[in-house]
């Protein structure tokens, strides 16, 4: 994979919720590393579990919502699961920092742009007014805002969708953060700012050398930047490859699925009545611990009588593709 | 646009929607966002036109006004001969029986204390079509054909997922037997493999029911997947309208040429060429002068920042509205 050492590597990691009706198994058994300068995509449809393992990350699930139950997260010859309270404010925002979705409920809406940078900056280094100031302007500029002094007075609900994502992204960029976790950053914004933002985040990474991990529901965003992907379903890591690889020779049926319900671009033929679309017939399980055996069985077309017994081990198919089913070439 | 034969089942023109907006004074003249301002084309039986653009260029309030939910500020909405909006408040309740209307959010649009039963049959008693033993047999088709079951009668919205809440809300709109239905972002908040399904649905009952759909969405793969032909909105206004094969392959309008190019590729080694458009949208309240993209075109020339081009028959079946196309 990389002769580097990772820069973060989540080992058997399990995160339940606290339901109404008792612990909901939100991540099961999840491994992975992120190497240097790398961007890893985790994608999956909702409730997978895809948030659930980026916000373990900076251990923001914590009781009574939830918590991580077991595993370990080890970044920088720590175990984030095991730091005290101070020891883990002082991995967020400066070694780890994390975008989410809607940049409106992320920005507080009573203060000015420029309150909330210099804010951040002054918080983690100790830094004056005026320097601040400077700091958080030349990060708008990073970002790519037009005319950054006056958009520092401005509140959130005066700037765009795209633009306040981009905010977000300079506050996340304030400390240089080894890791950056994009909780899906562009899902709110139209394709043409997707591509502005994705853009963005593509060259930030070239200059700052960060990593990024990025969760996402779209294939199409993960062709566009990711360089690895991990597929999730119900908890659970299906398939892991790199991105090539998995858009070439997808191995797991529930990838294979994804990738064929999709509508693709540019399939329209003059004059000629469009085919249906394949769809994944059924729903995702509801994970309340009782299920044993692939989350996938229900809904899959090559399933056997051992998928219902057990989860699959990992299995290799390359040094860097490996696939979680006991039956991927439809064998009966 | 397109001639006005017989098989045109509704024909729009020059519709406008101008939202009024408090204005800063008293004495001052009333603002207005021009969410629709001119907008013009025609769908005939059993076809879908795909209605395409971004957040706030008007789209959803093109088909809110095409059922009167909201009402239009000009222009004429022509279903065969009528125009519905002409029609008193009684003779349009009648009228929407064959207009119906499916949302994006299938949880905010079904009403939470009501069961899936009495939801799908709140339109059949309201306009007496059906009651007693009849009533029920008619719904029971109806979920039969949205792919619900018979144990899902009794249930409640919460009860059911994003998919069959959507598949719920299709009944809904399928009871009258509507002949036009518009579909607002119906599958926009589905996850793909659920997307699969409705998308399906849709385009079963089409065949089946000779439906015509205005098929509103911001996703251009999904709107090229069900559409026959697609009209391209920015800042209220169709800037393209054309079959769906032409839109992309050989779209011809700049704005429709940088929304192309933005959608996501395929395939990672796939070589996209974006046009990465400047800046954000305009405000509708006080659109630019002239064209309404000359501030983010690529291409923009000195006569787009003052005369607004018209819509011209490019092709057949091909209308633009730029000055580059003359």
């Amino acid at each position: 994979m990389n002769a580097l050492l990772p820069l973060i590597e989540v080992k058997n990691l399990k995160v339940t919720f606290h339901g109404r009706t008792g612990p909901v198994l939100a991540v099961d058994d999840l491994s992975f590393q992120v190497s240097p300068g790398e961007t890893l995509a985790i994608v999956g449809e909702s409730g997978c579990g895809k948030s659930a393992t980026a916000m373990s990350l900076l251990r923001l699930i914590q009781p009574p919502i939830g918590r991580s139950e077991g595993g370990s997260i080890l970044f920088g010859g720590k175990d984030l699961l095991q730091l005290e309270y101070e020891e883990m404010r002082a991995v967020r925002g400066r070694e780890i920092a994390m975008i989410f979705q809607e940049p409106m409920s992320s920005l507080n809406p009573v203060l000015t742009i420029g309150r909330q940078l210099t804010e951040t900056v002054r918080v983690h280094a100790d830094a004056s007014q005026e320097t601040s100031r400077l700091r958080a302007i030349e990060l708008l500029h990073l970002v790519g805002l037009p005319d950054p002094e006056s958009q520092l007075r401005k509140y959130p609900y005066e700037l765009s969708g795209g633009m306040r994502q981009r905010v977000m992204i300079a506050m996340a960029l304030i400390n240089k953060p080894s890791l950056l976790i994009a909780d899906e950053p562009t899902t709110a914004l139209d394709v043409t700012i997707q591509a502005q933002v994705l853009d963005l985040l593509s060259k930030l990474q070239e200059e700052t050398g960060t990593s990024i991990l990025l969760i996402t529901h779209d294939l199409g965003v993960v062709a566009e930047i990711a360089k690895r992907v991990i597929v999730m379903y119900a908890g659970r890591k299906v398939e892991e490859a790199t991105t090539i690889e998995l858009f070439d020779n997808p191995q797991h049926p529930y990838t294979r699925g994804l990738m064929a319900a999709g509508p693709r671009l540019g399939s329209a033929m003059a004059d000629v009545k469009k085919a249906r679309l394949r769809e994944i017939s059924g729903t995702v399980p509801i994970m309340n611990g009782e299920l044993v055996g692939c989350p996938f069985a229900e809904r899959c077309e090559n399933v056997l009588d051992q998928c219902r017994l057990a989860f699959p081990q990992d299995t290799q198919v390359t040094e860097t593709h490996c696939v979680a089913c006991f039956n991927p070439n439809g064998a009966t | 646009m397109m001639d006005g034969s017989d098989s045109m089942l509704l024909e729009v023109n020059d519709l406008q929607m101008h939202y009024p907006v408090r204005s800063r004074s008293w004495f001052a003249k009333p603002d207005y966002v021009r969410a629709v301002d001119g907008v013009s084309f025609s769908i005939a039986k059993g076809e879908t036109l795909g209605l395409i653009g971004e957040s706030g260029c008007g789209k959803s309030s093109v088909g809110r006004s095409l059922l009167r939910l909201i009402t239009p500020t000009a222009g004429k909405v022509r279903l065969e001969d009528v125009n519905i909006l002409d029609l008193s408040k009684r003779e349009m309740r009648d009228r929407r029986r064959e207009m119906q209307i499916i949302f994006q959010d299938p949880f905010s649009s079904l009403d939470p204390r009501l069961t899936a039963e009495q939801i799908v049959s709140e339109p059949l008693v309201n306009f007496k079509v059906a009651k007693g033993r009849e009533l029920s047999r008619r719904i029971e088709e109806l979920f039969d054909q949205v792919g619900l079951q018979k144990q899902h009668l009794k249930r409640f919205p919460h009860e059911f997922s994003g998919g069959q809440r959507q598949r719920l809300g299709i009944a809904r709109a399928m009871a009258l037997n509507p002949r036009f239905v518009v579909c607002d972002e119906a599958v926009s908040a589905l996850d793909v493999s659920v997307q699969a399904q409705i998308i399906n649905l849709l385009m079963d009952l089409q065949e089946q029911l000779g439906l015509s759909y205005l098929f509103i969405s911001h996703d251009l793969a999904v709107v090229e997947h069900i559409s026959d032909r697609v009209a391209v909105m920015y800042l209220g206004k169709i800037v393209e309208i054309a079959d769906c094969h032409s839109i992309l392959q050989n779209p011809q309008h700049p704005y429709t040429q940088a929304l192309v190019s933005a959608v996501p590729r395929r395939h990672p080694s796939q070589k996209k060429e974006k046009i990465i458009l400047k800046g954000d949208l305009p405000s509708a309240t006080n659109p630019p002068k002239g064209c309404r993209f000359h501030t983010r075109c690529p291409m923009a020339m000195e006569r787009c920042s003052t005369v607004e081009p018209i819509i011209k028959r490019f092709s057949d079946d091909h209308a633009v509205a730029c000055h580059l196309i003359d």
